[in-house]
């Protein structure tokens, strides 16, 4: 398969108050192929969301490159911008305020067909109702009001307004995080389903590991603006090679009371030090149970260990 | 039942509900749970189901009217509904405590972390403490959850604090005056996944070491296998199913837990497989069914789910379950069977 999009050395800075630069992303590599999904899972403020959001064009790269069909996404003109994102759409986190309150669920879900112009009258109620049945709801909620949906119908009615353009790349910014564990399986399940339909190509952000493994073909975990391991999902969750995403992994309680009264102490102690002032050297040395002299010294890159896992580790080599 | 097999608190029969202008929720339909010192019960459920109501009416917090609240709620053979407000007072904060899921709206913004806790102590302490002592108790017992540099610590405001040091000033704050029973909504649901694990183990270990008895209110049973010794799964304002945690995983004896642990995606879960689902949404509490609550997404309801409500069917020792099928007339079914209708490979 062949990258659909790719990221290179992408970076993010945003500029504060007082002359400080949050470096949100700081120089990540990634590649999606076409009908692939990516998983990209970390702690809160490791900048999952940010890199989502900038490869949509949400926030303007402060460097490097996304290549999208072999050309610089930065550097499109004004038509061909508008025509990538249409392409790559965005599903967001809470399915509250995501969506306008006065508006009737028809003319959210037909506000892209409406701007691109895509169909008119009769032609556009009759996809509105495509929509609404594909994403599992009904006709008659063309005229209602978000407030009379629950999280996961919100949730659906979000994901049909990102279909209506009929985009190639969808990321999906932590969509089941605000949702009931029964809703959630609901709400991946469907993502699933339109992906086999339709051949799309996920960037799915969450920091619930393990719903993240059901639903990737390769997961990329991320720390502090860095990426520190990728890997198919299978290969990390069974072989992880970065101390961190094993601390990771082993902090998911698993819903089974005698493997969790058999596991010991969690591995990783104290907290995410602030993305202001990221520690020297490698970003997790701070919390990392085997950090040694040159971890705290030198910024280890991110190799393959193994076919097509690569970590950012200098235990790993 | 016989005169209070439970020595902290027995809740019985409680039933709240609010009026509202869209009509009455029945947001607690007919709850009764003990728990013993020492000991840890989890209420389990999806939001909306009534697992926070039940324990803000322990505490007795909630605003009457619009809330009603009917039935009897047992602290140590006094009965909470019947005490004054005053009386009230003396329990909250120090013999039944609580944690809440989010930190910051819990603590005082323009107040200093030190000053708010010492308040908890000197509240509720009998004679008057110098402000040397209280300051000393604070902070030996930041240390003890696992707090860095405390003396620094009890001079910041909350917004200093990361969430974790923000939930640990939480736990410092219900555990310092050494309660009987705490009541935890959801601590941990809005931490990180890492931050997450390092509050279990410090909270369990506290609970462990003084025998406290805990309500854990969660949704998420890998935090429940990990802290509760029982369980108690709510659906819809009810108790469906209550057993040992260790019961409850292995041999579900409710279709609305199967649904649950089933929907959980485990730590070995193959990627691309389809998750397990339960259909539908829970019931709306305006106009709660007839029937059993969780008939119109089971899979396997009968007529009669529809019509009455399921009575409680012993299927072990200790394992109570609200549902249909264990009633000796229904069809034969996994349930009933000797039940553990978990999908896959059964231990």
């Amino acid at each position: 398969m062949s990258d659909l999009i790719k990221a290179r050395n992408l970076k993010k800075h945003f500029n504060l108050r007082g002359g400080k630069v949050l470096k949100a992303v700081d120089g990540i590599d990634l590649a999606l192929a076409e009908g692939e999904t990516l998983g990209l899972v970390g702690e809160s403020g490791c900048g999952k969301s940010t890199v989502g959001r900038t490869l949509v064009g949400l926030h303007n790269a402060t460097d490097g490159t996304i290549i999208f069909k072999g050309r610089d996404v930065l550097e499109l003109n004004k038509t061909e911008r508008r025509e990538f994102v249409r392409f790559a759409q965005i599903i967001f986190q809470d399915p509250y305020a995501s969506i306008n309150p006065y508006m009737t669920v028809g003319d959210i879900i037909a506000e892209g067909i409406d701007n691109y112009k895509l169909f008119r009258g009769k032609e556009r109620r009759e996809r509105i109702y495509e929509l609404l049945e594909l994403v599992g709801l009904n006709r008659d909620h063309i005229t209602r009001y978000p407030h009379e949906f629950s999280g996961g119908q919100r949730q659906r009615i979000g994901i049909a307004r990102a279909l209506a353009v009929e985009p190639g790349l969808i990321v999906c910014d932590e969509p089941i995080s605000a949702l009931d564990v029964s809703i959630q399986a609901q709400v991946v399940n469907l993502l699933s389903k339109l992906q086999r339909r339709f051949g799309l190509t996920y960037l799915f952000i969450s920091h619930d590991l393990s719903m993240v493994r059901y639903i990737s073909n390769r997961v990329a975990v991320m720390y502090l603006g860095k990426i520190f391991e990728t890997a198919s999902s299978d290969a990390l969750y069974s072989r992880p090679r970065h101390p961190y995403t094993r601390g990771l992994l082993a902090a998911i309680p698993v819903p089974d009371p005698e493997i969790e009264s058999a596991r010991s102490a969690p591995l990783m102690e104290g907290e995410v030090p602030s993305p202001l002032s990221p520690p020297a050297g490698c970003r997790f040395s701070t919390r990392c149970p085997k950090s040694t002299t040159i971890c705290r010294n030198m910024e280890p890159p991110l190799v393959e260990v193994a076919d097509n896992h690569f970590a950012a580790c200098h235990l790993c080599e | 039942m016989n005169a209070c097999p439970y020595d902290t608190l027995e809740v019985r029969h409680l039933q709240v509900t609010f009026a509202t202008y869209g009509g009455t929720v029945q947001a607690v339909r007919d709850v009764s749970f003990g728990l013993n010192q020492g000991e840890c019960l989890a209420l389990v459920g999806e939001s909306g189901c009534g697992k926070t109501v039940t324990a803000h009416s322990i505490i007795r917090i909630i605003p009457q009217p619009p809330g009603r609240i009917r039935g009897e709620i047992f602290y140590r053979g006094r009965n909470l509904m019947k005490l004054g407000e005053k009386e009230m007072l003396k329990i909250r904060g120090a013999e039944i405590c609580t944690i809440f899921q989010d930190p910051m709206t819990y603590l005082n913004p323009t107040m200093k972390v030190g000053a708010q806790i010492t308040e908890i102590i000197r509240e509720h302490s009998p004679d008057r403490k110098s402000r040397a002592t209280l300051k000393k108790r604070c902070i030996e017992f930041f240390e003890r959850v696992g707090m860095s540099d405390p003396e620094r610590r009890f001079r910041q405001y909350p917004h200093e604090f990361s969430g974790g040091m923000r939930q640990r000033v939480l736990i410092a704050m219900a555990l310092i005056n050494k309660p009987k029973l705490v009541i935890a909504d959801e601590p941990t649901t809005a931490l990180d996944v890492t931050i997450q694990a390092q509050m279990l183990e410090l909270m369990k270990n506290l609970q462990r070491e003084t025998r406290t008895a805990f309500i854990l209110i969660t949704h998420d049973l890998g935090v429940v296998a990990k802290m509760a010794h029982r369980v108690a799964v709510v659906y819809a304002g009810k108790i469906v199913e209550s057993a040992a945690a260790a019961d409850l995983y292995k041999r579900p004896a409710h279709p609305y837990t199967v649904g649950l642990l089933n929907s959980v995606p485990g730590i070995k879960a193959v990627s691309g497989q389809t998750l397990y689902s339960i259909p539908g949404t829970p019931p709306d509490l305006f106009r709660p069914p007839a029937g059993c609550g969780f008939a119109p997404r089971c899979p396997q309801a009968m007529v009669v789910c529809d019509r009455e409500p399921p009575p409680e069917f012993q299927v072990g020792p200790g394992h109570f379950s609200a549902c249909w099928l264990l009633h000796n007339q229904a069809p034969a079914n996994p349930l009933r069977n000797g039940f553990g209708m978990t999908q896959g490979a059964d231990a």
